[in-house]
């Protein structure tokens, strides 16, 4: 399936489902008890209403659009290129998962293991993530092993010690 | 009036005042200079910096960071022909030509000044115009600001790139997040979902440190394996600032057009930057006696960009000083600089804290005479810098962006929302939504709300009390035609395509 092709409608369904969960959790918010104000649920059904009704409407919009290029017959060659264009952007978004993963990581172990050891850590790998193939060689390695600890190091003293900010310390308290 | 200014601009120009500014200025021109790093971001890096210091010096270091950036990316736009923001995109047009011809010392000379000078008569105009607006919003009651809060919130979201459907969507968005915590008015919790850290809502400096930060982040680690190495077109011997007087004065009505146009698109709520400069440069091809050399590589299309974007500067600062209410996600950005010191901008703060006010004024005209020093002086070292690789830099930014929401109040929950709001983001851009909206949206949403509430009870529940107001129904009139105006013009348009087409 091309994704791109459907972006606007797989949105439109997101936002909608999203609006109605919105406003079937808004119900468990308390009633105000504030004579002749409108109360706590006035505005978030108002504001699911809104995004369901426009959800709805970029939903047909999309539909709509869909339908028309349906309509026209396409080439062949153009499949191919969707399918080209299609594993790229699984080579290109791999990154970005990695990226997040290892950001969703770096969190975990901020307190346990404290700002520097796990920025120096997180630092590297990232280098390593984001980096083009052609850098990757023994020598990029020590540069951003390098690099990673100096980073860490001088952000950590920049801020704890002329912002005072507190910074967990972890395994080197 | 005087008084006051006279005092604000010697606080300013006091050694350590000079100094934030010197850091704000230079650590802009970087982010601005380099493609893929914004003013936002730069911003919201540096806010939880200012936790420790006093609001002015806290306000000076985001006014300089934000003149700083939107002029750096001219830098980049004329050596690298791509723009370091995306106020620069016009000035791409003439100045990389010019500079691929040998003549990017003479472009570079036209991109400082002129940015100088689009900034120096657009803090003019903020002196002149914020104080008697505000002395005018006095006066506003909740109503008005309610209205004044939805005119600032359609406008963005109709005005902003792409679909309007979509705009607004974000900007749903953004309110749905500012319902989390604590409800307005009477305090009750809502959409907590029973976790504790989520009682007093979302942290504004999380929010904004992973919409802008992270999600610019997650881009540039999706850019950097497509990217080339982009080539540095290197800087000749420069004397002076590369032009002549005669050169000067021949862009004299461009300087003036472009400084008007700059203001003025700063003032409405929505278009940035980038709008102002492009509307700058056809306004200079239309007026030019030889509008096929634009594009060419000409000094008139450098001048009209250059001006008008530094010109927005000072005119998004207006709505923000005397309604408090930002026109797009930079001033956004500004107004959580205000509210992690307690003030609140707006009509008020002319009046309990004018030296403030003033300070600001004085801040942006001294930070702009430091740009144009540090982008003439300072040039090669921005132009070294450009060689820095992205896969180096944007993990460094992660880490910063950690650290700032960290210090917020030394929680981690505000560093797992940062990487929470980076991908809703990334996904918004993925999905082709603005995220400017949402910023908008997640502020101005308790505003709108607690106006609302307050403004009906003053109409004792009657929606209608709404519309007896002049400037409440004025606003509210044009927030509706926001919306109906494009609908309607795209609805013809098609109405007309289809009765183009043969049967």
């Amino acid at each position: 399936m091309n994704v791109h092709r459907y972006r606007d409608l797989i949105v439109g369904v997101i936002f909608l489902t999203g609006s109605i969960g919105y406003y079937l959790l808004s119900f468990q918010t308390p009633k105000s008890e504030i004579p002749g104000d409108i109360g706590n649920y006035f505005i978030p059904h108002l504001i699911a209403l809104v995004s369901g009704l426009l959800s709805l409407m970029l939903i047909a919009s999309s539909y709509l659009a869909l339908r028309q290029t349906e309509a026209k017959p396409q080439k062949p060659a153009e499949s191919d290129a969707d399918t080209a264009k299609e594993l790229s952007a699984k080579t290109r978004y791999l990154p970005v998962v990695g990226t997040v993963a290892l950001l969703f990581a770096y969190i975990y172990a901020l307190e346990p293991v404290g700002f520097i050891l796990a920025s120096a850590t997180y630092l590297f790998l990232q280098f390593n993530i984001s980096a083009p193939a052609d850098r990757r060689d023994a020598k990029a390695q020590f540069r951003y092993a390098l690099t990673s600890i100096v980073a860490a190091i001088a952000i950590n003293s920049f801020f704890v010690n002329i912002f005072d900010v507190m910074l967990p310390q972890g395994l080197l308290d | 009036m005087m008084d006051v200014f006279a005092q604000a601009f010697i606080n300013v120009i006091q050694p350590a005042s000079l100094g934030l500014m010197f850091l704000g200025v230079g650590v802009g021109i970087i982010f601005g200079s380099i493609p893929g790093l914004s003013a936002a971001m730069a911003i919201a890096l540096f806010l939880p910096m200012t936790f420790s210091m006093g609001p002015e010096a806290g306000m000076t270091l985001l006014v300089s960071l934000y003149i700083g950036a939107i002029s750096g990316g001219l830098i980049s736009a004329i050596l690298l022909n791509i723009p370091g923001t995306p106020s620069s995109i016009s000035t791409c047009f003439d100045g990389a030509p010019m500079a691929a011809r040998g003549e990017a010392a003479k472009a570079l000379g036209l991109g400082i000044v002129f940015s100088f000078l689009g900034g120096l008569l657009s803090f003019i105009a903020l002196i002149f115009i914020a104080p008697p607006l505000a002395q005018l919003t006095l006066k506003f009651s909740p109503i008005e600001y309610f209205a004044v809060s939805i005119f600032a919130l359609t406008m963005i979201a109709a005005l902003s790139s792409g679909s309007m459907i979509k705009g607004l969507l974000s900007g749903m968005l953004g309110l749905m997040f500012s319902t989390v915590g604590l409800a307005p008015i009477d305090g009750s919790a809502r959409f907590t979902l029973s976790i504790d850290s989520l009682s007093s809502g979302f942290d504004l400096l999380a929010v904004l440190i992973g919409l802008f930060a992270v999600t610019e982040v997650l881009q540039g680690v999706e850019r950097t394996l497509s990217d080339g190495n982009a080539k540095v077109i290197a800087l000749q011997k420069i004397r002076g600032f590369g032009f002549s007087m005669a050169e000067f004065l021949a862009q004299k009505w461009n300087l003036l057009r472009s400084s008007l146009i700059g203001i003025f698109i700063g003032i409405l709520p929505g278009i940035g930057g980038s709008t102002s400069g492009i509307l700058a440069y056809i306004a200079a091809k239309k007026q030019s006696k030889h509008p096929e050399k634009f594009g060419t590589g000409i000094p008139d299309g450098i001048v009209a960009s250059e001006t008008a974007n530094n010109a927005t500067i000072g005119g998004a600062l207006v709505p923000l000083l005397a309604l408090g209410i930002p026109g797009d996600g930079v001033t956004a950005m500004m107004l959580g600089g205000f509210m992690i010191h307690g003030l609140t901008p707006g009509p008020l703060l002319f009046k309990t804290n004018a030296d403030f006010v003033y300070g600001i004024f004085a801040a942006c005209l001294v930070a702009n005479v430091i740009m144009l020093m540090l982008e003439f002086f300072g040039l090669r070292i921005y132009v070294k810098l450009l060689k820095i690789p992205k896969y180096l830099l944007m993990p460094v930014i992660i880490v910063l962006c950690t650290v700032g929401a960290f210090s917020v109040n030394s929680q981690v929950f505000n560093v797992w929302c940062i990487l929470l709001f980076g991908v809703i983001g990334y996904l918004m851009v993925k999905g082709g939504l603005p995220i400017a909206p949402a910023i908008l949206g997640f502020i101005l949403g308790p505003l709108v709300e607690t106006n609302l509430r307050r403004g009906l009870m003053l109409t004792e529940g009657n929606f209608l009390g709404f519309l007896e107001r002049p400037i409440a129904l004025t606003f509210l009139v044009v927030a509706v035609l926001a919306l109906v105006v494009p609908l309607f013009s795209a609805y013809t348009q098609h109405r007309r395509s289809t009765a183009l087409k043969p049967a």
